[in-house]
């Protein structure tokens, strides 16, 4: 009875050990992964390619130029939003100032980029894994072998780049539209004058804040990216696969982006 | 002169590892199943850790150096083509004839490959289709893209995986030609890696070599 008592734990114990090894494991080959394509980046031997040129083109109209309409519908209904929940619990406190506090902190610094990484990764990431596990699936990375050609360097790392690209310039964009329409429309209703509501807004967004800003809009979809392509490296020759790893690499995306919200929140804190 | 040699190559079915070489304007034929096709591409394209020249099991010797099989200046001096896939299919058939051109950037080769490509496409009967997303083309012409890189390519060596299976068969006899005439054009030496001795495709091997029983 005993024996089988402690059978049955070892079991278990078995097990956790064995899902936390291949969890590490993982992490240890997204690492590698991402780090030689990283690696490979700050070589800057595929700016002289024009092969890779011409596929980071298209990967910046796909993500970028196709993604304006979208962005800009997105960045108005958040400016709405936003503005309207933070100018009125402004008034109400007597306290303009938090305006620009407030704006900074939710629409700067966490709406923007965390909204815009998800726009990528829902518009092209299923994109990604799917084009890249099509491509293992006809045995294009094979035919690119023959040629000499760097898988990382030709397939990944462009993609890469114009998510980092597209994401900085479009949470940027996302930014500037969200608070001009949202004082656009607070001017109208008289809440607010648009200049003071700028002013306002000038004063509680720091350098500091939107260097955050800068630095987040570039490291989320360099995760996201990063993620989609690692999935989709493991496709294999299944098709099957390709769903399975589209899930993985968005639902991975959305942990690590929360993951390291948090961290960053976290280690501005201790500072 | 330039020779693609390989030592010990395990050979399924066979009494013992193949060893044996192919050069210059000679056309040499491996028999085997497909499954030992694709160890063979493998041993050819990975790139190994580098070892003593002893250790080599596939390389290229020309009269200046030798080259492991999976380095750019192996892959650089033998053209490989593939069966199952001969362009990618979200680029056009320009684009794919000079993909390794484009991606290796060297000026040079890239300007001769541009001012081949008009009379490669004419003699692959493809001027018209340049334009065209590879996605949209046959299997048919995707094999013609092979043989056009491999033209514009110059290679000392081709080594094609039986090329000429999956072909329809009112295209066959216009590819057997084609192939047969590049292979002369460019006085490459060719390895075929075969799954029949049946059909020698017009190529008029040297000898096959049975890599495998079955």
């Amino acid at each position: 009875m005993y024996r089988d008592y402690m059978a049955a734990w070892n079991l278990r114990a078995e097990r956790v050990g064995g899902v936390s090894l291949r969890l590490l494991y993982d992490i240890y080959q997204f690492y590698a992964f991402v780090s030689s394509i990283l690696g490979l980046a700050l070589r800057l031997k595929w700016t002289a390619r024009p092969a890779v040129i011409n596929v980071l083109i298209r990967q910046i109209y796909f993500t970028g130029v196709e993604g304006l309409p979208w962005t800009i519908l997105i960045a108005l209904f958040a400016g709405v939003t936003a503005m309207y929940q933070v100018v009125p619990f402004a008034k109400s406190m007597e306290d303009v100032s938090l305006i620009g506090t407030l704006t900074s902190s939710l629409l700067v610094q966490e709406m923007a980029p965390v909204l815009m990484s998800l726009f990528l990764l829902t518009r092209s990431g299923v994109a990604v894994v799917t084009e890249i596990g099509n491509m293992h699936i006809r045995g294009e990375d094979t035919l690119l072998h023959s040629l000499g050609i760097d898988l990382h360097e030709y397939l990944y790392l462009p993609r890469m780049v114009a998510f980092a690209l597209c994401g900085l310039i479009l949470t940027i964009l996302f930014v500037a539209i969200s608070i001009w329409i949202g004082g656009l429309l607070i001017a109208w209703n008289h809440e607010m004058n648009f200049i003071q509501f700028l002013i306002e807004v000038r004063k509680g967004t720091s350098v500091g804040e939107m260097m955050l800003m800068t630095g987040k809009a570039l490291l989320f979809p360099l995760i996201c990216c990063g993620m989609l392509l690692f999935q989709a490296s493991r496709v294999g020759r299944n098709p099957n696969h390709i769903p399975v790893r589209a899930t993985y690499g968005v639902l991975g995306s959305l942990v690590m982006i929360v993951v390291v919200d948090v961290l960053i929140a976290l280690g501005r804190g201790l500072i | 002169m330039s020779r693609m040699c390989w030592r010990n190559i395990p050979a399924n079915g066979a009494d013992r590892p193949q060893s044996g070489s192919v050069e210059n304007g000679r056309h040499m034929r491996l028999i085997m199943p497909e499954k030992q096709q694709l160890m063979w591409l493998q041993q050819l394209l990975l790139e190994h850790a580098p070892a003593s020249r002893t250790a080599w099991r596939i390389w290229l010797e020309t009269d200046t150096a030798s080259a492991q099989a999976g380095t750019p200046a192996f892959l650089e001096r033998v053209s490989i083509m593939l069966r199952q896939r001969g362009a990618m299919a979200n680029l056009s058939l320009r684009e794919n004839l000079l993909l390794p051109f484009l991606y290796h950037a060297e000026a040079e080769a890239l300007l001769q490959a541009e001012t081949d490509l008009p009379a490669v496409a004419e003699f692959l009967g493809l001027t018209d289709e340049l334009d065209r997303q590879a996605g949209e083309c046959s299997p048919y012409t995707h094999r013609l893209i092979s043989l056009g890189r491999a033209l514009l390519q110059k290679p000392a060596i081709i080594v094609a995986q039986d090329i000429h299976v999956g072909i329809p068969f009112e295209d066959l006899p216009a590819f057997r030609t084609r192939f047969a005439e590049a292979l002369k054009q460019l006085r490459s030496g060719l390895l075929y890696l075969a799954s029949s001795e049946q059909e020698d495709w017009g190529l008029h091997f040297d000898q096959p070599i049975r890599g495998s029983a079955s």
